[in-house]
């Protein structure tokens, strides 16, 4: 999700072409959502969210290459609407969120795709393990000082040692969307 | 029958069977009798502390695969020590060293489980003296029940130790599960598995030391799981409490009536005051466990 958030900002940065050169914004976490789904059973997705995050981000409109993102996600906030399934996310089955607190997004690179679209790459780091992922970003509006965007992107939990239940009914593969309003600092 | 039915029954039941059974088999040679010139039975005490870290090592490869160098989490510092622990374990049955040897051996292992199991919180979290406080406290803790398993295990010896040890390790098995760690509810299920098959094959031996070898690596390794469910799930204390104080209360009935009966019907009557406070344990987690729908 930290990623999800992280790559929202890139391409903020990439395609707010209102923006002036490296202007900096930061994360409206009441307007913003990190979500996230999952197959289980091979038949319907589970929905999640997390609820406690944070970022910020540069945007150069000039060079979207110099843009930056940077997002943290709070582990323990992960929410599914479901007491007992909410704890099993916490522990060290999945999240471990006691010994690994924090989700962080850094971006790297990005790349525009097209007038309101861009590919972001960065680093993910989640229960301790920092690995490179890309999204694809959307400029969803823009509005006086505010910038709104919305990335995509697919992880192997697996990959992050999250791999409980993979092969016995939970999806490997972690579909994220993150929708971001960001407002100029 | 379903994919997680199967992987169950093959990461959480045969893996550790096989791999706490063959030290085990090896140990007490169950095929043979006693020697005609003394009496005396093949000596396995030295594979009973082999077969708990073996089986907690072939559940963690069969769930978790590999582990990570350097060690992330509690469970990956566990299977470390847990082998050191048995190693240690079988050294002390094979070779009887003095205590003053045992102890200075066995003593780093045991303090070692705090210490490696809470540092990310003691890092994090703590202040220095909180940290030294419960990494103090729980290493006594762990330390307090190895010396009385080990003490336990010589003056009564028999099935009912391994029988004690076996409920103390499913009731953790069930209550780390209830608190909302599966994994760790199967590696602690595959203690239960290889402190089983050591009853069972102590049952074949009677008047045998069954017992003596397994209490390290146990501590170690309950204690470890024990400790880490409570800081990084949702164990809670009281049922953590029971199921450390559980086996211990093997002691009552040899206390009572006396270390040197013996029997399937003595074995039963050590192991009941045990069985109380492990299904206390696991109804406290199944209480505090939220509901699933």
């Amino acid at each position: 999700m930290s990623k999800l958030g992280s790559l929202a900002l890139t391409a903020a940065l990439a395609l707010a072409v209102q923006a002036r050169a490296a202007d900096s914004y930061e994360i409206d976490p009441v307007h913003s959502s990190v979500l996230w789904k999952v197959q289980h059973m091979g038949a319907g997705h589970v929905w999640g969210r997390f609820t406690d995050f944070s970022g910020s981000l540069r945007l150069d409109a000039a060079a979207p290459a110099g843009s930056a993102v940077e997002v943290t996600v709070k582990a323990g906030s992960v929410l599914t609407d479901n007491e007992k399934r909410d704890q099993h996310l916490r522990s060290p089955d999945f999240f471990n969120a006691r010994q690994f607190p924090l989700i962080t997004f850094k971006s790297s690179a990005v790349k525009p795709t097209g007038p309101d679209s861009a590919e972001v790459t960065g680093e993910l780091t989640l229960k301790g393990v920092a690995r490179p992922v890309t999204a694809r970003v959307t400029r969803t509006g823009a509005q006086g000082d505010l910038v709104g965007l919305e990335a995509t992107l697919s992880i192997k939990r697996s990959e992050f040692g999250l791999g409980f239940g993979v092969g016995q009914g939970l999806g490997d593969e972690v579909q994220l969307v993150i929708s971001v309003e960001a407002k100029k600092k | 029958m379903s994919s997680a039915a199967l992987h169950f029954l093959l990461s959480g039941l045969a893996a550790p069977a096989a791999a706490a059974g063959l030290p085990l088999l090896a140990g007490w040679r169950p095929w043979r009798r006693a020697r005609p010139a003394d009496g005396r039975w093949p000596d396995g005490s030295w594979a009973e502390a082999l077969a708990p870290p073996l089986a907690y090592a072939a559940v963690y490869l069969a769930t978790r695969g590999l582990p990570p160098w350097p060690p992330l989490e509690a469970a990956d510092w566990l299977l470390g020590l847990g082998l050191m622990a048995g190693l240690l374990g079988a050294l002390d049955q094979a070779l009887a060293p003095p205590g003053w040897l045992r102890a200075g051996l066995a003593l780093p292992a045991l303090l070692a489980v705090p210490l490696l199991v809470l540092w990310p919180i003691a890092l994090n979290e703590w202040s220095a003296p909180e940290a030294a406080g419960w990494v103090a406290g729980l290493g006594l803790a762990v330390v307090g029940l190895w010396q009385g398993l080990e003490r336990l295990a010589r003056r009564a010896p028999g099935p009912a130790v391994p029988l004690g040890l076996a409920l103390a390790a499913g009731g953790g098995a069930l209550s780390l599960a209830l608190s909302g760690t599966a994994t760790w509810g199967l590696l602690g299920g595959a203690l239960g598995v290889a402190l089983g098959l050591s009853f069972l094959l102590a049952l074949l031996r009677p008047g045998s030391q069954a017992g003596r070898g397994a209490s390290l690596p146990f501590a170690v390794l309950l204690g470890g799981l024990g400790i880490a469910g409570a800081f990084y799930a949702s164990l809670s204390w009281v049922s953590l409490a029971l199921l450390l104080l559980a086996p211990l209360a093997g002691w009552i009935v040899p206390l009572v009536r006396g270390a040197r009966r013996a029997g399937p019907v003595w074995t039963l009557v050590r192991t009941t005051p045990v069985l109380l406070l492990v299904l206390a344990a696991v109804a406290w987690s199944w209480l505090e466990s939220p509901p699933f729908g």
